[in-house]
């Protein structure tokens, strides 16, 4: 990776060149934060950006996706793939990590999703490290780090008057090069000035490896005492980054209409309701243990990561204040 | 109330529940890990060490008793819960007799909007008229007055219309006109206006259906947006398709809702639903003189009739004071 | 592994419906033949008995069906069960009628390993379509290679069992021991009576040298596995196809998965060694 250091004007100016490109940063409308299109020239000086209220998952895996229009009950159309071309900055590390966790899910294990594909090509992600930590994230708790480049194609660290940008993407790095006034290639962050990166004390939470949670902890009555609280609504899957379960359903618009995809939820009752009536996952306590287990166990099984970027969305909008913290911590110290 | 006195009555009420009564479980709040209360089944007398009740206890508690069917269940019951139980009562979802009250008198519940960037502090408690957060570390003192859900403060009946054991103390007094004031703004309003107001907040509803599992009036096993056969409104969170959802919702709960506030407590965009359902409550009470749970036994606006109903459509029945708000 | 006759996985191709017919009296149960409307796909579209397709009504949904015709059949053959408004939509299909199909999808059953040992399939209710498209298969294409083959197919009545013609011609078969039941006494009925478990308990078979396949309802499962379990089969010799409520088809959706494993992809057959060690969430 290429580590760059650029005055401001100069970076923004680098930025500049991407003009086939849609930029989209962090905006703020009333009390909540979403990915806006911009243009480069309202982008703020200081690159100091708010934490997206619902994260990257809104570009790449938006509430409503279009796989194909058909004429009703004869053959389908071709699906029109979204290739415009965006570059996204102001997000978070946390983000960039949950956008690896999505890519684990879409992009590999036989078959591609095109059209989350055609978005994640197109785009170009820069981060920019935290400056401070929120009230609810968790990041470091879970070993990872206000500071890290996650994947993205590049991370923004502020020195002050300058700027350090740590590229993992190539075309990116060479575009910036022009405009900068030092570079080194290097193999990681800890190579690099970051600026002031927060850090405070926190307890390293000891998330056991996948294989330990079956069939130790399954049958556990944990699950039981969260299935008193939980109300079973989606809200901690809908803001979650990394959540990407999705429902197929048909619009019919006439004699037209649109097969879509849309956010579910394991939390909802009809998730694994089947036609018969059966219901593998009959109440919240399976529900809840499936979401858990599916983030701390079965994603980091077959990806080698973890499902969860500690970013603290779920524990902030639960209305029954369920902490995924606690759970963790109390998984991990469970000896049967 | 003070912080400790009403926690040792209602554990010692709890135990007599359990031990006397016969509950199988109690539904209350213990505090979570940011201090804030969060609602806890308690199935055991000993379990009863971390129950507790305090300002931030905005969870309506009747809406987890599907889970617990057929137990004998004991419930901590503010004024709203209780009318919330007295309308399951009604509409034959639960048994008086398998239910134990433990009623609270309510000085209201904190509005976790209304704290703003406040509302991720810890929470330490509430004593009197006052409650206290952490904050950066600092601790802040705050009237909870400032703070209280609209639905608080226009609370008619803070202290609860059943209950077998009351927790001693003093409910709010004095109730508002905060809910009237929203619905009063939104008519203020033209039509075109209002139309843009309401797509405003659909446009912010992400049809996670948070309002629906925290409200304990949408109990139906299979809810009018699973169905498809008639299908109703597109799984896609669109404007019309999300108007459809909280339009429809306000007119299902009609006549039922107790204006208790725990669905816009449970919306993580702060989408405004408590015009709607507010307004809802007017129109019933303007037209058949009725507020939900407030008698067991009692006939449900929308669910019977009088021959002195109004009626539009024969022009008989409806005076001018019963003209609904234009 | 299955490579998607499109690029793009979740857009279906078209078929036409060549023929339909009712299999159970109280004709819920309705099958159909279809064909590739456009040329050479049908030979493109090579599947294994045990793999499963994903069937479209644009307009009305997808459901999953196993696929009921053997890899040798021209048509593709799906059995539909009345239950929800896809299903419904399907029974209206009549010949010409076009559809659209994403597939096969899923793993197979694992004929290489059965090789050289004995058979018994066991069944029940409208489960029996993968089964049938591995039984026909095997009965046309490799019976020589194993050894005995017992069969054990199961319905609440004599109306609701699937394939009756198959049926009758499997019954004068040597190289299969046919056992069909019902539920309960029925009037002209000479086959046996009893629950699927019950009957696998009484068949004599070699349980040495034997692999069970098993595909039914979830609670004929539950009960028929400890009797094959008691009589002496080792659990890495039980084969079973799990179902789920399915969306994409293809592991991406989230919701048919068991533990780590997706039914949809890593199933829908699974040895019953491996679903031991997953939860049972099935």
């Amino acid at each position: 990776m290429l580590y760059l250091k650029l005055t401001r004007k100069n970076f923004l100016a680098a930025l500049g060149s991407f003009s086939d490109y849609q930029v989209y940063a962090p905006k703020r409308t009333e009390d909540k934060v979403h990915l806006k299109e911009i243009t480069i020239l309202e982008l703020p000086e200081n690159l100091q950006f708010e934490r997206c209220t619902h994260s990257a998952k809104e570009l790449f895996l938006p509430p409503e996706e279009t796989l194909f229009y058909f004429k009703r009950f004869s053959s389908a159309q071709k699906p029109l793939l979204d290739e415009t071309k965006r570059l996204i900055i102001g997000l978070r590390p946390c983000d960039a990590r949950a956008l690896q966790v999505l890519d684990s899910n879409f992009l590999q294990g036989g078959f591609d999703d095109p059209y989350y594909r055609s978005r994640r090509e197109n785009s170009l992600v820069l981060t920019i490290a935290c400056r401070e930590f929120e009230k609810t994230c968790f990041c470091d708790a879970l070993g990872l780090g206000p500071d890290l480049l996650n994947g993205a194609d590049a991370i923004i660290y502020d020195l002050g008057d300058q700027v350090g940008v740590l590229a993992g993407n190539t075309v990116l790095a060479q575009r910036l090069q022009a405009f900068a006034l030092e570079t080194k290639e290097v193999e990681n962050e800890t190579q690099v000035d970051r600026g002031a990166v927060p850090s405070r004390e926190v307890e390293l939470l000891p998330v056991k490896s996948p294989e330990e949670y079956f069939p130790l902890i399954f049958q556990d009555k944990l699950w039981e005492e969260i299935e008193s609280a939980c109300l079973g609504c989606g809200a901690c899957s809908y803001l979650c980054p990394t959540c990407y379960c999705f429902d197929i359903t048909d619009v019919n618009l006439g004699p037209v209409g649109k097969r879509i995809r849309t956010y579910d939820s394991c939390m909802f009752n009809m998730y694994t309701l089947e036609a018969s009536g059966h219901n593998p996952r009959p109440t919240l306590k399976e529900r809840w243990r499936q979401r858990f287990m599916h983030k701390f166990s079965y994603i980091p099984y077959l990806h080698g990561l973890l499902g969860c970027t500690g970013c603290g969305r779920c524990l902030e909008a639960c209305p029954s204040r369920i902490d995924i913290r606690e759970v963790v911590k109390y998984v991990a110290t469970f000896t049967g | 109330m003070s912080l400790g006195e009403i926690t040792e009555e209602l554990i010692a009420k709890g135990r007599e529940a359990f031990l006397n009564e016969g509950i199988e479980v109690l539904l209350g709040f213990e505090k979570s890990s940011s201090g804030f209360l969060k609602p806890k089944a308690f199935f055991s007398p000993d379990s009863l060490k971390t129950l507790c009740w305090d300002a931030s206890a905005s969870t309506n508690l009747a809406a987890l008793l599907p889970k617990y069917r057929g137990k004998k269940i004991g419930i901590l019951a503010p004024g709203c819960v209780s009318r919330s139980l007295v309308i399951l009562i009604n509409e034959g979802q639960i048994v008086r007799e398998k239910l134990k009250v433990i009623g609270i008198p309510c000085p209201g519940v904190i509005d976790r909007r209304k704290l703003g960037p406040l509302k991720n502090s810890h929470f330490l408690g509430s004593k009197g008229e006052k409650f206290l957060l952490e904050s950066d570390n600092q601790i802040l003192e705050l009237p909870l007055e400032e703070y209280l859900c609209d639905c608080c403060l226009s609370c008619r009946y803070p202290s609860p219309v059943i209950y077998d054991y009351m927790i001693q103390g003093k409910s709010r007094e004095g109730a508002t006109d905060a809910l009237e004031g929203r619905v009063k703004k939104i008519n203020s309003l033209s039509e075109i206006e209002r139309l843009r107001y309401f797509q405003d907040q659909a446009e912010k509803c992400i049809r996670c259906y948070a309002c629906r599992q925290a409200c304990p009036m949408c109990y139906c096993e299979s809810c009018f947006v699973e169905s498809s056969e008639p299908r109703w409104l597109t799984a896609a969170p669109t404007i019309p398709d999300n108007l459809i959802w909280l339009l429809t919702r306000t007119y299902h709960l009609a006549g039922r809702c107790v204006e208790c506030g725990a669905c816009e407590q449970a919306c993580p965009e702060g989408v405004d639903l408590m015009s709607l359902l507010a307004w809802a409550k007017q129109t019933v009470f303007q037209l058949f003189n009725y507020t939900p749970g407030l008698e067991i036994g009692e006939k449900p606006a929308l669910g019977s009739f009088s021959y002195d109903d109004p009626d539009f459509f024969w022009g008989g029945g409806l005076t001018e004071e019963k003209k609904c708000c234009t | 592994m299955w490579q998607p006759l499109q690029d793009n996985p979740y857009l279906p191709i078209p078929m036409r419906v060549e023929e339909v017919k009712f299999e159970s009296e109280d004709r819920s149960l309705k099958s159909l033949w279809l064909s590739f409307l456009t040329e050479g796909k049908r030979e493109e579209f090579r599947f294994r008995p045990g793999q499963f397709i994903e069937l479209s009504i644009p307009g009305k949904g997808e459901s999953p069906f196993g696929i009921a015709s053997s890899p040798e059949e021209k048509l593709i053959q799906i059995t539909v069960n009345k239950a929800g408004s896809v299903t419904k939509a399907i029974h209206e299909l009549d010949k010409g009628d076009i559809v659209g199909l994403r597939g096969p999808l899923g793993n197979w059953y694992p004929e290489e390993e059965f090789v050289g040992a004995n058979l018994f399939i066991i069944s029940g209710g409208f489960a029996f379509t993968t089964l049938a498209s591995f039984t026909k298969h095997l009965l046309r294409e490799w019976s020589d290679r194993v050894k005995n083959i017992d069969l054990v197919y199961g319905a609440r009545t004599p109306g609701m069992l699937l394939y009756k013609d198959l049926l009758e011609e499997w019954k004068n078969n040597p190289r299969l021991n046919l056992y069909l039941t019902v539920d309960r006494e029925f009037p002209g009925w000479t086959g046996l009576v009893g629950f699927v478990p019950d009957i696998v308990a009484k068949v004599k078979v070699d349980f040495e040298n034997t692999y069970a396949l098993i595909c039914g309802p979830p609670i004929m499962i539950r009960l028929t596995i400890p009797k094959l379990l008691e009589q002496g089969i080792p659990k890495n010799k039980i084969y079973t196809s799990l179902e789920r409520r399915m969306k994409c088809g293809i592991g991406k959706c989230g919701r048919c998965n068991i533990g780590p494993k997706y039914v949809c992809k890593d199933g829908p057959v699974f040895n019953f060694a491996e679903l031991e060690n997953l939860p049972s969430e099935y």
